[in-house]
């Protein structure tokens, strides 16, 4: 992945320039942390749990020439193992691990069962992938396999061959056919049928559809055959390099399985006898040069970081600035490095090249490759003015010097009709010179101790003379603040990728004070523009409930009802006082019925008024009506009557 | 008995669906990207989702099928597509957003237009074509370039751990463009952004137009929760989720302290389990309401009446849903506005419960629980009730300042009751007839 950033980083800053450089080496190699990267990977296969995973361990701890501590205990797991019933595929990683091993001893392993069963295997006509297993693992145990089987073999293969052409086929083929030896000789013609069929990713890479299984398993395939046959695989170098290109790419695989592939790939590539990709590559932190690591340091060594011997000098045949096409530097030779034979030096800031980035052809004998290296400076500040000016600009701004990283004492003022003024002058530290940066940004923020800490930030810009300028004038800039008055500090952020000391300084503190809004703006403001947060909880309601209406105090009320019940008080003390006679009640049942009538006809009105309703009460009047209205009416015509006879 | 384990077979799948896990499509600009993010591929494997590759220019590209959709959750791996493949179409993703799907997006400094049309429809923008988050401040040691390989602080995440995890990690590697967030939309959510030095501009061109993005407003990953609950997760870099970012060592320039390994692994899985809906899923199981001193709901509520709500709330954790305890849960009563809003107390396993007393409007009203929280789904849910004025019988029927009408009245009652004995009855003083 990384390298594929590089390279596309790298792609992206060539594709300005006319040629485009095919590279004939490899920009990277195997390195010490992949290794330790990969073991930890591999590692967990040695707990003996698969077979798969334990051949997949061994085999990566042999690439990377790691020392397995337990064989004894690995030979013991193969040995149990080898004794229940295997498939074809199992048997192999068996096989291979036992070979691998060397060490362990082949009396206890059931050989000739297994060598049956693979025998059988191979007899029947089974899938390409079974006959690679079964013919890998019959090597691996060291038996001879008859003529009579590679005969067939040989008229199964070819006529699979013409079925399916797929990549995973012909690189199981090909496997098959470098066991077999010159016989295999038919296989090699499809070599060719093999590399079409890859693709090709950003002119960097070449893999086979399927990732980097297939891929390995058929470029394993095709050198294995080339080198058991002594024939030059037809491969260009450039197709060669593309495809370590891809593999290296692969170097962050995961899985134990990639990592085996990805290293066996490595190591048949880095070791073939017909093209041995070189690599060139910027050491470690080469890229970057600056006053202080002047040296660009270059590595020429095989994929496994080797020194190769075909190699004694390498030069840099031009260096080119990139963006102006400036050639710095022409056919210089590195140095070597006396302890160690693949690292080679250059001095390059003899020349004093101008900061930025650079593109250096590299030629290593016959190999040819880009790298792209940056050349650092150092910035400082010649001088920095602040202040205000009005912002109709009818007089000079009075500006005050700010000492170098210092914060000015006291507080800027500036008013909405004032504009805030910064110049400044940055200077290359090494040669003196003003300079331009990417870079060169006011920041203002709202002092930390506001809850909402708001920062506004604005570019600087620059003139012909390299002066930098930041004109801010307060009344128009007040939007990007929210018209929210205060003191506000200002910083300076300087950067650049080819500065080595970006910096960002607290230049000084400013009090902004900005235009009252306009009413109408507050109200387009507060309505719909600032919607409260919908994230947050809203605030809490409580319904005001109705006041009940103002009564006057119990006392007044009481004194009222006293006075109302006066009269019939009186009525009654009055009456109580003349002795009132009523002797002339007739206790006749008329007179009572009468009484006793109109009086439960008021108390069923006390009851209505506490606890009837109209209909409930309006019969029991009818009753009571009726018989009050009866009775009154004879007790009537009786004191009538009473009276005409006493009168 | 076939029928029945059929229909449990059934069951069985539709609660499966519903679970985190699920059909995922996975679109990307190359199958090396497969290898390359073998281990974010491998968390998503391994929590049970089921991921399909296709390049995003496969011919066979399907979302749907007779209106149903294919896969749960999309994941986009493929920043330079300029057009998709088959039957999909930014189109076909919006309504696969609509339809409540989940998509995770991964742009780079190179994004194609597919992507940027697609970002345009979830309130995003994209930073236009080769431009590149710079922080001079925060690069990690190995750049070697123009800085675009930022340490992002995890302060910079955004507060809400329920979508990204911790914010005790190390920093985070970030590599990639910068996203621009339509402020007016309250949808989007800033996961990421950069420190007040970053900006977002082409490296190699001198600053001349002020840049799309700059300081804390530099996005780096945004995501948008739509109405519907469906998430959207855009990242301006695709590196950060790659194997090397997230296996990587970060040391800042300048900086002696060094992390052996960064914190893009924990916040990518984080995110990808907020995104694809395994966290921050919550929904209502029970809502009560009833008058105080009683225990069911009645037909009406009458003015002034003490009523009591409860709610439960459940929040989804691996297959199970558990109780969900929050203290900002809020009830509303409301009538077209609210009368009333009031924040419920937490009684017991997520068991929420408001007293208050009914305003003294009658009218149709509604409690209404709307919980809207960063990184939550969405949980709302009403309850219509009625509310009457008092009838008749229950006004006040002893007023003391009306005691003189009472008594007036009565005392008349009484007097006509005792003036018509007296009356009736009446005897002539004997004496005074003698006079």
């Amino acid at each position: 992945m990384n390298l594929k950033w590089y390279l596309l980083f790298i792609s992206t800053l060539i594709s300005s320039s006319v040629t485009l450089n095919v590279s004939s080496s490899t920009s990277s190699y195997l390195m010490l942390d992949d290794k330790i990267r990969i073991k930890e990977i591999l590692a967990p296969g040695l707990e003996l749990r698969e077979l798969s995973e334990v051949y997949y361990a061994v085999s990566g701890y042999k690439h990377i020439k790691e020392t397995i501590s337990k064989v004894a205990e690995i030979c013991e797991f193969l040995i149990k193992s080898s004794n229940d019933s295997l498939t074809t595929e199992q048997i192999y990683y068996l096989a291979c691990t036992w070979k691998l091993l060397e060490r362990c001893q082949p009396k206890s392993l059931p050989l000739s069962s297994l060598t049956k069963t693979l025998t059988a295997v191979l007899e029947q006509e089974n899938s390409v992938s079974e006959l690679y297993y079964a013919i890998n693992s019959l090597v691996s145990f060291g038996q001879k396999i008859s003529d009579a089987i590679v005969a067939k073999l040989l008229r199964i293969l070819q006529t699979r061959l013409k079925k399916d052409d797929s990549p995973l086929n012909l690189g199981y083929i090909f496997h098959i056919a470098a066991r077999l030896g010159s016989v295999g000789n038919f296989a090699f013609n499809y070599i060719e049928d093999a590399i079409v069929q890859a693709d090709e990713v950003d002119d960097k890479f070449l893999q086979f559809e399927g990732g980097l299984s297939i891929t390995s398993h058929l470029v394993n395939g095709i050198f294995k055959l080339s080198s058991i046959l002594k024939r030059k695989p037809p491969l260009t170098s450039h197709q060669i390099v593309k495809l370590v290109n891809y593999f290296l790419s692969r170097r962050t695989v995961q899985t134990p399985k990639g990592a085996v592939n990805f290293l066996s790939s490595i190591n048949i590539l880095a070791t073939n006898e017909f093209e041995k990709p070189v690599c060139i590559a910027l050491f470690e932190d080469g890229t970057v040069v600056s006053i202080k690591q002047p040296l660009v340091r270059v590595k020429v060594c095989d994929l496994l970081g080797n020194s190769l011997s075909s190699i004694i000098n390498v030069v840099a045949n031009t260096a080119t600035k990139i963006g102006d096409d400036t050639v710095v530097i022409n056919k210089k030779t590195f140095q070597s490095t006396p302890n160690d034979k693949t690292l080679f030096t250059l001095n390059f800031m003899d020349t004093l090249p101008e900061p930025g980035f650079y593109k250096i052809v590299l030629s290593a004998a016959s190999v040819v490759n880009t790298v792209s290296i940056k050349v650092l400076t150092e910035v400082k500040v010649d001088y920095l003015e602040i202040g205000t000016a009005d912002a109709d600009q009818t007089t000079q701004p009075k500006l005050v010097n700010v000492v170098n990283y210092k914060k000015l004492n006291g507080k800027i003022e500036a008013d909405f009709q004032q504009k805030l003024v910064i110049r400044f002058l940055l200077k290359d530290a090494l040669k003196n010179k003003p300079i331009k940066v990417h870079q060169a940004f006011v920041r203002l923020s709202s002092l930390p101790l506001k809850k909402k800490n708001r920062e506004i930030i604005f570019v600087a810009e620059v003139d012909a003379s390299y002066v930098y300028k930041f004109d801010m004038p307060v009344g128009t800039a007040a939007k990007n603040f929210d018209y929210q008055s205060g003191v506000y500090s200002i910083e300076l952020i300087v950067g650049d990728a080819v500065v080595s000391n970006s910096f960002q300084w607290n230049l000084a503190a400013v009090n902004l004070k900005f235009p009252e809004l306009i009413s109408s703006e507050v109200v387009e403001k507060s309505t719909y523009k600032r919607e409260p947060d919908i994230y947050l909880p809203k605030p809490e309601i409580k319904h005001m409930f109705r006041e009940p209406e103002k009564r006057p105090p119990a006392f007044v009320s009481n004194l009222f009802t006293a006075l109302c019940l006066s009269p019939i008080l009186l009525l009654i003390i009055l009456w109580a006082k003349l002795e009132v006679n009523i002797s002339n009640f007739p206790f006749s049942l008329n007179a009572i019925v009468f009484h006793l009538g109109l009086g439960s006809i008021f108390v069923l009105f006390g009851v209505f008024w506490l606890k009837l309703n109209m209909f409930t009460t309006l019969r029991y009047l009818f009753g009571l009506g009726l018989i009050t209205l009866l009775s009154g009416n004879k007790l009537l015509s009786q004191i009538a009557h009473n009276r005409k006879t006493s009168g | 008995m076939k029928v029945v384990i059929e229909i449990f077979a059934c069951l069985l799948a539709i609660i499966t669906t519903v679970n985190a896990g699920g059909p995922t499509l996975v679109l990307l600009d190359n199958l090396a990207i497969k290898e390359t993010h073998s281990i974010f591929f491998k968390i998503l494997q391994d929590s049970g989702y089921n991921l399909s590759f296709k390049l995003a220019d496969d011919a066979n590209l399907l979302l749907s099928k007779y209106g149903e959709y294919l896969y749960n959750h999309l994941i986009i791996f493929a920043p330079t597509v300029e057009e998709f493949g088959g039957a999909m179409s930014v189109d076909a993703i919006t309504d696969f957003i609509d339809g409540g799907g989940n998509v995770l997006v991964a742009a780079s400094t190179y994004s194609g237009d597919a992507l940027r049309d697609l970002a345009s429809e979830c309130g995003f923008e994209i930073d236009e074509e080769g431009a590149s988050v710079i922080d001079h401040m925060n690069y990690d040691k190995t750049d070697t370039g123009y800085h675009t390989k930022i340490v992002a602080d995890p302060t910079n995440l955004i507060d809400a751990p329920v979508i990204v995890g911790s914010k005790n990690i190390p920093p985070l590697l970030y590599h990639g463009t910068g996203l621009i967030a339509d402020l007016e939309n309250p949808l989007v959510l800033k996961l990421l952004t950069g420190s007040s030095s970053s900006y977002s501009y082409i490296p190699e061109r001198p600053v001349k137009e002020y840049p799309h993005a700059v300081g804390k407003n530099t996005l780096l990953i945004a995501a948008l929760q739509a109405r519907n609950n469906a998430r959207v997760l855009f990242s301006g870099s695709l590196y950060f989720f790659s194997d090397e970012a997230f296996t990587s060592p970060v040391k800042k320039a300048g900086d002696d302290k060094k992390h052996d390994k960064s914190g893009n692994k924990d916040v990518a899985e984080a995110m990808v389990r907020w995104v694809f809906k395994e966290n921050g899923v919550i929904r209502v199981s029970f809502v009560h309401h009833h008058k105080e001193k009683e225990s069911q709901p009645p037909a009406a509520y009458t003015i002034m009446d003490d009523v009591v709500y409860s709610i439960n709330v459940e929040k989804l954790s691996g297959d199970n849903w558990v109780p969900f305890i929050v203290d900002d849960l809020q009830l509303e009563f409301v009538r077209i506005d609210p009368f009333i809003r009031t924040t419920m107390k937490h009684i017991a396993n997520g068991r929420y419960e408001a007293r208050f007393k009914i305003p003294d409007v009658y009218g149709v009203y509604q409690f209404k629980v709307d919980y809207t929280r960063i990184g939550l789904t969405h949980l709302y849910n009403t309850t219509q009730v009625s509310v009457r004025p008092l009838e008749h019988t229950q006004y006040e029927r002893f007023i003391p300042s009306a005691y003189p009408y009472y008594v007036s009245a009565f005392s008349m009652m009484g007097g006509v009751f005792l003036f018509s004995i007296v009356y009736l009855h009446y005897k002539e003083d004997t004496k005074a007839k003698a006079d």
